[in-house]
């Protein structure tokens, strides 16, 4: 049966359209180096939230209350090891990237050179706990974004 | 009487990395099947008082309710793509990356390489516009309901029909219910509705809509 072949659909976006979405997905680390954020696939991303113990583990209790540990119900060895893989994924697959050329010796010394230098943690070995929180938020952000089709 | 296709079924999409997916179509009784066996948690409900009456309000922040929420989502992804990963044929997938995503335990397993490439390949974007088109292909959709009533042009007194307003009914039912009763109006079994295209469904709902819409306008005119 004859058919018809469906092409993904291009937007043009204004010169301020765009600015805005350079800002939305880049980050200026306190080291200097730009990292261009994006999109993870959001079913790995929930995968990895559910097997942790769910969004409160990363943003805290709303009422103050402990999430991990015997108060919270969450078991603290799981919220632990299911954060560091989020965090793991995000900036692995999240950041666009690769370690500056000056650096990826460096890099490879320390073991955090991977196969494809995208999926190394050397934005880890860079960026402060504060980044990496803000680097999670946004790619969160960009990934569950109420935006998107 | 038949229908004759108003539109035909969409056969090949193309991602945004541009890897060519074909696109087939599901027997309708599988997404019917899917639905039904996957209703989401619902959130508990608090009494609180409305201008001295009672009202059962949902409480939508609740945690339970949100982490099972966040549950429910993981698992839909997994048996929603299990289920149209059928419908789909794509070649030369390069699984050699989630290799990276295994070794992280980032994910737990690979699992067949269709599923793998619709969970963890594709953006989410390109998920689910293969997953509309299947839908399209495969039953009941509002967008073949468009097309097909955009195609009929019924007019009643000079507007469309669509543009009448007419009361809503009291009754609540699914769109199972509704394709149900518009094979009946067509006097077709429900075997043989579902035989037919998605396209070639939603124009039967269309035409039982308008039907029903204009046989209601002439009957308030007298």
């Amino acid at each position: 049966m004859a058919g018809s072949e469906k092409e993904v659909e291009e937007t043009v976006k204004t010169d301020e359209e765009q600015d805005k979405v350079e800002s939305v997905n880049t980050i200026v680390l306190e080291c200097g180096i730009t990292l261009t954020l994006r999109e993870v696939r959001s079913t790995i991303l929930l995968d990895l939230i559910n097997r942790m113990g769910g969004f409160d583990v990363i943003k805290g209790s709303k009422k103050g209350k402990p999430v991990v540990g015997a108060a919270g119900g969450v078991d603290a060895g799981k919220a632990t090891d299911g954060f560091l893989k989020v965090v793991n994924y995000v900036t692995g697959w999240g950041i666009v990237d690769d370690p500056p050329e000056d650096k990826a010796q460096e890099y490879e010394f320390i073991g955090t050179f991977g196969e494809n230098p995208v999926r190394a943690r050397w934005v880890q070995e860079i960026a402060t706990a504060k980044e990496i929180s803000e680097i999670l938020g946004r790619v969160m952000a960009m990934t569950f974004g109420s935006d998107k089709d | 009487m038949r229908f004759m296709i108003i539109r035909q079924i969409v056969n090949s999409y193309r991602t945004s990395d541009g890897i060519n997916v074909a696109i087939g179509r599901l027997h309708r009784s599988l997404i019917d099947n899917f639905v039904a066996s996957n209703p989401p948690p619902l959130p508990p409900v608090e009494r609180i008082e409305v201008f001295g009456d009672f009202e059962d309000v949902p409480k939508y922040d609740d945690p339970d309710y949100q982490a099972a929420m966040i549950e429910y989502h993981s698992a839909f992804a997994h048996e929603q793509v299990a289920v149209v990963s059928q419908a789909i044929e794509v070649y030369d997938i390069d699984l050699r990356e989630l290799n990276d995503l295994l070794n992280e335990g980032i994910i737990q397993y690979i699992p067949e390489e269709k599923i793998a490439f619709l969970l963890y390949i594709v953006s989410d974007r390109d998920l689910s516009s293969v997953i509309e088109l299947i839908m399209y292909n495969s039953t009941v959709t509002e967008q073949g309901i468009e097309e097909a009533e955009q195609a009929f042009k019924a007019s009643w007194n000079g507007m469309p029909v669509k543009s009448w307003s007419i009361p809503k009914s009291l009754a609540e039912f699914s769109y199972e219910y509704e394709a149900r009763s518009t094979a009946h109006w067509h006097k077709m079994t429900w075997r043989e509705f579902c035989e037919e295209t998605g396209p070639e469904q939603s124009a039967l709902v269309a035409h039982y809509r308008i039907s029903r819409r204009i046989e209601w306008l002439e009957v308030r005119k007298r």
